[in-house]
Parts: C-alpha cells; structure tokens; sequence
C-alpha cells in the first residue's frame, strides 16, 4: 500500500529521509550534485522501493523516458526544432549525389555517394540510440572522418537487413513458382504480405538493439524475440507505422516511375523521412521498454 | 522557532560494507544497491502503450490486406508491360500457346539438315 508524504498527506511519498525518518514527495527532495536530499533537514533521501532512482542522473534520465510520447508524435520527428534544416540538408545532399552519379563520370561520385550513405547509417543508429535515452529532436552527424565506426555500422546494417529480409526472400524462393504465373495469387501475396511484416517487426528490434546496446548484439536473434515480446502492443504499433511508410514509399515510386524529375523527387523525400522515421520508431519502442530491454541485452 | 537539527535525527543510518552506501536499518534492509540486486529492481516506469492489442492487430489487417491488394495489382501490370499473353510461363509449359506468329512460320524441312528455314527468307 502506497505511504503518504509527511507534508502532503494527499500525495504518495517515493522517498524517505535518512535523517528525519520522514517519508518525501517528489517535491520535497532537493537535487545536489549527484545525490537526492531531504529538502527539510537536508539529509540524503532514499527511495522506497528498490529500483526507483537513487541519484540525480537516475532521477533525471528516469525523466526523460518516461515523458509522455506518443507512436503519432514521433512521425513529426525530422520536422521538429533543428531537424528540419537537417532533413532540408540531407534530401539537398541526396539530390546533389544522384546527379553526379547519373551525370558524371569517374570514381570521385561513387566515393562521395558511399561516403554519404555511411553517414546516413551512422545517423541512423545515432538516432535510435538518442530516441531511447529520452531525445525528441535528430542528433548531430555521425563523425565523417572515423572510417572504422562508418565501416562498423555498414557492416551491423547489412546483418539488420538481413535479418528483416530474410523471412520474405526465404517465403518467395520456396513459391517462386507463383511469382513466374502469369495469374497473379492473391493468397501468395498474401503470405508475402504477411512475411514483410514480420521481417520489419524482426528488423526494427534488431536495428534498436544495434543502436542502443552493444553492436553485436544484433546477431541475438533469440533476444530478438524475447525483446518483441516484451515491447508488445508497442511492438505491433511501431512496426505497423514503419510498414506502413515503407509500403506508401513502395507504391509512390512505382506510381511516379515514369513521371520525370518530379517523381523522383516525391520518392527521395519519401525515402528520406522513412530513414529518419523508421529509426525513430526503434527508438521510441525501445524507450518505452528500456529498463525491461536492459536486462535482455545487457 | 525549528528544533536544532541534531534534535530531529531519531534514527542512524549505518554505512553498507559492500558498497560503502549509507541507509537506515530501521526502515530498510540494506543499501539501495543491495535492495536492487536482491531482485526488486523491476519497478517499471514505461510511458503506458497506445491503444490496446487487439486495436494494434486489426489496424495490421487492414495495412497487410492493403499491402495485399497492392501487390496483387503491380503484379498483374507487370505482367500487362509483358505484354499479357496468358499462358507466358516457362514453368506451366505454356510456351506453345505463346508462341509469336512469327516462330510458328518456322518451317524444318525433312530432307535438308542445313537448320531451320523460315518462311520469306527461301531466296537468300
């Protein structure tokens, strides 16, 4: 049964104090450098219950992920405060790298476009490793320069990749017959339906794993499905969101194919906010279950 | 006038050994690492979900019977952009029935092993 705090009778103590003895409110501990005191005689403030925060930094990241944030708010995410200019910047760089690599000729276009996408998947697990301790807004790019971490990522993104595709390549090889029909199968695509779904619910807990804990993780498929059991509706939520984008991205550019420069542009900013958004979505799931996700993977 | 505070300790908080942690032994067991690793570190603080599961499976229905339906669709234009022709399946051994004119005009004469020989090409 929860203890009332000894100056607000009408709210639920989470501290008691090791001086005074008197069970504490949020509002009556005061924050020190590191340490929780009893804003009344000025002695460290335990918790009740063990597990709740202890220290400052506890308290304070305790906070961040714990804030209210909803699966709706998150695909705002590369429109809010500074990620704006990024994401202007990023489709702006995009566009100026399919142009040399269409236009130009030499190695110069293919070195600058690898450069880019190893940044762009930098970002991304920088993105799913922000969103999880609490940040709404994008990070920062990756380091350029540090081409063992560009490497790392690209190798830990292709195992992701992998991973998510594994179940729909494996479902269309064994029926590869029905692909080759000139009847199209609404029970095949169906089950390819099916499969793409699952891959993208396999692929976002690897790909928030990878960028949360450690990187080797991702290879864990058996904590893969441990940590989708634990995230739940949130798992289903946040797949269905991801799948989602990606089948629109799908469709638009199979759509606007033939339509010249416009269709291509509707398609890389399209492309551009499902890169953003999808390891956002990671993110926010893996907040959401972060201290149970921690005993999984760490 | 407040009491002076030496007045208001009623309690000594000892200093845990393991972790050098103080904490009071009248109202816990030991240091609040200690507490922790004796397993009940499991208060969750989870923002709560959205919506409850079933609301999350049915809206993956309608998303994987639109993903579906889509499919199905690029699916038949590709086969329209190959031109239609039923039967268009090296697997299903339609390949007769797709057969262009022009390779049904291949004729392979009996007496002359020289290779086929098609039709309006006798004078070459």
């Amino acid at each position: 049964m929860a203890q009332a705090c000894a100056q607000h009778p009408g709210v639920n103590a989470a501290f008691r104090c090791e001086g005074c003895t008197k069970l504490l409110c949020q509002d009556c501990i005061k924050k020190g450098h590191a340490l929780l005191f009893c804003s009344q005689c000025g002695e460290r403030a335990m918790p009740l219950e063990a597990g709740q925060p202890a220290t400052v930094k506890e308290v304070t990241r305790r906070q961040a992920i714990s804030k209210p944030y909803s699966f709706q708010e998150a695909l705002f995410y590369p429109f809010r405060g500074v990620g704006l200019y990024m994401f202007i910047a990023t489709l702006v760089s995009l566009a100026f790298v399919s142009f040399l690599l269409q236009y130009s000729r030499g190695c110069y276009a293919i070195v600058l476009a690898v450069g880019l996408w190893s940044l762009m998947v930098g970002l991304q697990f920088k993105i799913v490793r922000s969103t999880a301790e609490g940040e709404d807004q994008l990070p920062d790019w990756p380091e350029y320069m540090d081409w063992g971490e560009r490497l790392g990522d690209i190798v830990i993104y292709l195992v992701v990749a992998i991973l998510q595709f594994f179940p729909v390549v494996a479902y269309t090889l064994l029926n590869m017959g029905k692909v080759l029909s000139p009847e199209p199968s609404l029970l095949f695509w169906a089950g390819f339906a099916l499969f793409a779904w699952l891959g993208m619910a396999l692929g976002t807990v690897a790909f928030g794993a990878a960028g949360r804990f450690d990187r080797s993780s991702v290879m864990r498929v058996d904590l893969h499905l441990k940590a989708l059991k634990i995230g739940g509706v949130d798992t289903v939520t946040a797949t269905n969101m991801a799948f989602a984008i990606g089948i629109s991205l799908f469709v638009v550019r199979a759509l606007l194919q033939q339509v010249p420069y416009v269709g291509a542009a509707v398609a890389g900013v399209l492309g551009a906010y499902w890169t953003f958004t999808s390891a956002h979505l990671a993110g926010v799931l893996f907040r959401r279950h972060i201290l149970e996700l921690e005993k999984v993977y760490e | 006038m407040s009491e002076p505070l030496e007045a208001k300790r009623t309690t000594t908080a000892v200093k845990c050994e393991k972790h050098g942690l103080h904490y009071n032994p009248a109202t816990m067991d030991g240091c609040v690492i200690c507490r922790r690793e004796a397993g009940g570190g499991s208060v969750s603080v989870s923002a709560p979900s959205d919506g409850s599961m079933g609301k999350a499976l049915a809206v993956t229905a309608v998303l994987l019977l639109l993903t579906t339906a889509c499919l199905y669709f690029v699916h038949g234009m590709v086969i329209e952009s190959f031109g239609g022709v039923p039967g268009v399946n090296a697997l299903d051994g339609g390949f007769e029935e797709a057969m262009p004119e022009s390779m049904e005009e291949m004729t392979f004469p009996e007496e002359d092993d020289g290779g086929p020989v098609y039709s309006g090409s006798e004078g070459n």
